[in-house]
């Protein structure tokens, strides 16, 4: 199924590239004791109560050819932002951001640093500490991190529908298809697309509490 | 190989104070009550206090100034609540640290399994373990560090009796054999003696004491909550089973319950003030152990007991008993005008001589 494919792209896409920025954010953010904390607090955790339309509607005119980011976008490669995969792409960075970056923060804060501390005293350098020894340690959370982003993009559906449109093989995800299939009181084809969604979300949570290891940091 | 640290410690709560130790005169052995800034004072000291007051805090090594990460520190910081990688055994726990340490270890893998008494233990994960082997392989993981000074917050208090022993033993043999220097925080004054060569008391943040341990070892006791004893340092005798006082090959005494670890040199015992009895006459057939003395210094407590410092050469003896005991014994003593030396105290000078009487350590 096309929408499948569009779907099981975009979540992983998703996941592989809010891994690559919320790891060191994360650490960052556990570390970082500034007084702009709460604002960059504020500022990561706002996808997840704000509603999907009024985030929608902001990236759609942040999109517009006309605007800033869409002219700087057609500039670089000469296609439009708004109504295509990477449009899409870029609102699900954001949407489900605070689900990969919330529960990294959390488990730096209270092993990782711990940890981090302890080898770099037992004299190992600290990016050594922090690739060989803190991150394998805090493997639980980086699966939790990883399934929340992955699962959540893949149920996006307001999003997506105002700011990708419903382009099939480009923008039509299956939860966008399923829209589809229920409007045109398809329920054969949207009992398909709707256990398939439930699948992967039921699926997804089996393997984060199976694989979440319990790395609870031992104490005497 | 001597190592001198020099500090100026800044607190976030007090005025900060500076130190200077060096390791020549021994393992350190910081004292003080709950709260007084020990466990401050060691993190400072690895590169681990709060970020503001280690900006503020200046460390020199060998006289070369530390401005860099926990990691290129001297110093390996050993909490009492030890923390190792649950999912990892205790042989890869250790390994962790010995692969991808920058300083290259001063002691052998084999030599620390065995001085530790690990080898029970290597196949096991930490949730397997308990409380003082946890602790033991702690401190494991700190001599396979390599770093040269390491700081040990309480590290062996939930060791029973005897193993404690035998550890802050070791840290002697490790100081003195590998070049390993120690600086030990602990509420107990007798585990500091047992290992320490000089000792600093801190209370309120604030140094109140610091020097060779045979110095202040009295004046921290008599500040202390804990009963009075003697430290004597001894050396093995030539005849089994038999030890003399370092620096007194003649005078001999009887300690065969001290456990030995192999390669050790010197001894220290601790001597209970309570369980030495004073005479003026020697009684050889009632006990193991007879020192003939000098009485020094009678200090009245306030419990109707009075503590005699007793000094057989030039090693210093503590020995408790009733006020009503030391006036039996009948002492003649000589009324001086002006007090000069530690001989003299309380305006009399002692002249009888005094036999110190005390069972096989």
């Amino acid at each position: 199924m096309l929408a499948l494919t569009v779907s099981m792209s975009l979540a992983t896409l998703t996941v592989l590239i809010l891994l690559v920025i919320c790891i060191p954010t994360a650490w960052w953010l556990a570390h970082y004791q500034g007084k702009a904390k709460p604002f960059w607090q504020t500022l990561i955790t706002l996808p997840l109560v704000l509603p999907p339309t009024v985030l929608g509607f902001y990236l759609l005119l942040a999109f517009a050819p006309n605007a800033p980011l869409g002219q700087l976008w057609q500039s670089l490669t000469g296609t439009n932002l708004a109504f295509s995969f990477s449009g899409i792409l870029l609102g699900s960075l954001i949407y489900s951001l605070p689900f990969v970056m919330q529960p990294l923060i959390n488990e730096f804060q209270q092993v990782g640093k711990t940890y981090q501390q302890l080898f770099e005293t037992l004299g190992v350098p600290r990016w050594r500490a922090f690739f060989l020894l803190v991150l394998p340690v805090c493997r639980g959370s980086l699966i939790t991190a990883s399934t929340l982003g992955f699962a959540h993009t893949l149920g996006e559906f307001g999003l997506i529908l105002l700011i990708g449109g419903n382009i099939p093989g480009e923008t039509r995800v299956l939860s966008v298809e399923l829209y589809n299939q229920i409007m045109l009181l398809d329920y054969a084809s949207a009992h398909q697309s709707a256990l398939l969604l439930l699948g992967f979300s039921a699926i997804s949570l089996l393997l984060l509490y199976w694989l979440s290891p319990k790395h609870q940091i031992l104490k005497v | 190989m001597s190592l001198v640290i020099e500090a100026r410690i800044q607190t976030n709560h007090s005025e900060g104070y500076s130190l200077a130790w060096d390791f020549k005169e021994g393992n350190i052995g910081v004292y003080g009550p709950t709260g007084a800034g020990k466990s401050t004072l060691l993190k400072h000291l690895a590169g681990l206090g709060h970020p503001r007051a280690e900006r503020n805090s200046r460390i020199t090594v060998n006289g070369k100034l530390l401005t860099t990460g926990p990691s290129h520190n001297p110093c390996v910081y050993v909490s009492q609540h030890p923390s190792l990688v649950p999912a990892l055994t205790v042989t890869q726990n250790l390994q962790m640290v010995r692969r991808h340490s920058l300083w290259s270890s001063r002691i052998a893998w084999d030599d620390v399994i065995q001085l530790c008494k690990l080898a029970p233990l290597l196949g096991k994960t930490p949730a397997m373990l308990s409380g003082g082997e946890l602790q033991l392989v702690s401190f494991a993981r700190a001599l396979l560090s390599g770093k040269p000074v390491i700081l040990l917050d309480e590290p062996f208090s939930a060791l029973d009796f005897a193993s404690r022993q035998y550890c802050l033993r070791l840290l002697m043999l490790l100081h003195a054999k590998y070049a390993i220097h120690f600086v030990l925080v602990s509420h107990n004054l007798q585990d500091i003696t047992l290992c320490c060569g000089q000792i600093l008391a801190i209370e309120d943040q604030h140094i109140v004491q610091f020097g060779i341990i045979e110095k202040v070892l009295h004046d921290i006791q008599q500040q202390s909550a804990e009963g009075y004893f003697s430290r004597l340092v001894l050396k093995p005798d030539t005849k089994a089973h038999l030890w003399h006082l370092e620096g007194h090959p003649n005078t001999l005494i009887q300690a065969h319950t001290l456990p030995s670890t192999e390669g050790e040199t010197a001894l220290i015992a601790l001597l209970q003030a309570n369980n030495v009895t004073v005479h003026t006459e020697p009684h050889h057939a009632l006990f193991t152990n007879v020192l003939s003395c000098k009485l020094l210094r009678v200090h009245h407590e306030a419990d109707s007991t009075v503590t005699l410092h007793l000094l057989h050469s030039k090693q210093r003896l503590l020995a408790q008993m009733s006020l009503a005991e030391f006036q039996a014994l009948n002492l003649q003593s000589t009324t001086i005008n002006q007090a000069t030396s530690d001989t003299i105290a309380g305006g009399k000078r002692y002249d009888t001589p005094l036999y110190a009487h005390f069972a096989s350590l």
